[in-house]
């Protein structure tokens, strides 16, 4: 009996961990369109709400990381369980970098602050935006369902943010090659459309751990996959697979 | 945990401590690749850079299966979590580090000022020394050593900052065009991130000393992600 009850009170953990995490996650996806909106539409007010609001994804992510190492020291979880603790740590990471990229447009809103750009450019500001928040949302939704097909999709969005983000490159070239744009503000979108890629990756991160999670799944990042196709495999220590 | 699972656990401390002095290694090298445009050099860290991320995938893969398997408690639970998120810490910063070599291969035949090459070379220093006394830290359990490097993160920040202010210069200077000076942009992230890292592996290696989670997150300094300033904050007019 104390046995179960253990067990109860170890499902009930997991299953905080995951509805926290989707929180913060859920919190994210909508901060990506105001983070835009920040930047477009130069927001000051806004900007220090949301950098300010930071703070809290932060200390939010340290309990739920200090919480996933407490269930592996109490509950010694095995197998699917114990992949569900080690996604969750890892996605903590993810979210809060996530987080910060967002604060990162916002604060690349203060210093352009008083600076016009085209509409061209305001265009692909609010396609990256878009793509970036879809991206997120679906990473948000496959991990709280538990969904391994949602997540391997993600990574095929991910492709068309990075096309945006060549096409918004060149047209900061153009843009400043017109005298449209100063070098400075040219060097800080640049920057900011390298805020949104990331926030992608991160996506796609949060996708692959879900896929871990699910099926054991483990990311090949293409390199490894690269150096391994060209050796004989390493003897790696299984096990958890 | 019986004598097995420590040896595993040593063994995977040695495989860290390997992974991080080829980083620490990786960052004067891929400096001198990218101020010398030494592309034959550059080809090897990129090449090499595969190698480096199947081993930390395989370092995080020995050490879930650790946990799985041995079920460790306190210290070396606290452990073998801390190699297992330094792997992904050290993969990352690789990746960095080699992102500086394919920078070399676009603005090869583009010349750096003196000015933009020394602050390369501090920024590269300064990371430099950042993951080298953490990757100490770590060796040594030394959480004091840990707790320094987030303030010596302050410093390559500082760095950055003025680097950027270059970037602007040497563009009016006319010596660097629009291309080079993002790429230049880049850059300076680069080794500020790789200073992250390093503050990020800090912060794990406090846990794994002293059983407590420093707070994440980066208001405490101004930096982290920072393109600042711009030559001027000010509002001003549109041009």
């Amino acid at each position: 009996m104390v046995m179960d009850e253990a067990r109860k009170s170890f499902h009930k953990d997991l299953a905080e961990v995951r509805q926290e995490l989707v929180r913060i996650s859920a919190s994210i996806v909508e901060s990506i369109p105001r983070g835009t909106h920040v930047l477009i539409e130069q927001d000051l007010g806004e900007a220090e709400r949301m950098i300010f609001a930071d703070d809290d994804i932060d200390a939010r992510t340290v309990d739920i990381e200090s919480r996933c190492i407490q269930i592996l020291a109490l509950q010694a979880p095995v197998a699917g369980e114990l992949r569900q603790v080690v996604s969750a740590l890892k996605i903590c990471g993810e979210l809060e970098r996530s987080a910060d990229l967002v604060v990162n447009i916002c604060k690349a809103a203060r210093r352009i602050y008083g600076h016009e750009f085209d509409p061209r450019l305001r265009g692909l500001i609010v396609k990256m935006s878009d793509q970036a928040r879809q991206l997120f949302s679906e990473a948000t939704g496959a991990y709280s369902s538990g969904d391994a097909s949602r997540a391997a999709a993600i990574d095929d969005m991910d492709s068309f943010l990075d096309d945006l983000q060549r096409q918004f490159i060149q047209s900061i070239f153009e843009s400043h090659a017109a005298g449209r744009i100063d070098l400075q503000v040219a060097i800080q979108l640049a920057v900011v459309a390298r805020f949104y890629e990331r926030i992608g990756d991160h996506a796609v991160n949060i996708g692959e751990k879900v896929r871990y999670e699910v099926s054991g799944w483990l990311p090949e990042h293409s390199g490894a996959e690269r150096f391994r196709s060209r050796q004989v495999a390493p003897a790696s220590e299984g096990g958890a697979s | 945990m019986n004598r097995t699972a420590q040896e595993k656990l040593d063994d995977l401390r040695d495989e860290t401590l390997a992974l991080g002095q080829k980083l620490i290694d990786s960052i004067p090298r891929s400096t001198k690749v990218l101020l010398e445009q030494d592309m034959e050099g550059a080809e090897y860290q990129i090449n090499s850079d595969d190698e480096y991320d199947a081993r930390t995938i395989s370092l995080e893969e020995a050490s879930i299966s650790l946990m799985a398997l041995h079920a460790p408690v306190a210290s070396e639970l606290r452990h073998a979590v801390v190699v297992m998120k330094m792997s992904g810490e050290l993969e990352r910063s690789a990746d960095l580090v080699t992102n500086l070599c394919k920078v070399a291969r676009r603005i090869n035949g583009h010349p750096l000022d003196a000015r933009l090459a020394r602050l390369i070379s501090g920024m590269s220093d300064q990371a430099h020394l950042l993951m080298k006394q953490v990757l100490k830290a770590y060796a040594e359990k030394d959480s004091a050593l840990a707790a320094s490097v987030s303030e010596m993160d302050v410093h390559l920040d500082t760095l950055h900052k003025q680097f950027i202010q270059s970037i602007f210069e040497a563009h009016t200077d006319g010596t660097i065009d629009l291309a080079v000076a993002i790429e230049m942009a880049k850059t300076a992230r680069f080794y500020e991130r790789v200073g992250d890292h390093a503050v990020n592996i800090a912060r794990l290696v406090q846990f794994m000393v002293t059983g407590t989670l420093p707070p994440a997150g980066d208001h405490h300094r101004d930096g982290r992600g920072d393109l600042t300033p711009i030559g001027d904050e000010r509002p001003r007019a549109t041009p």
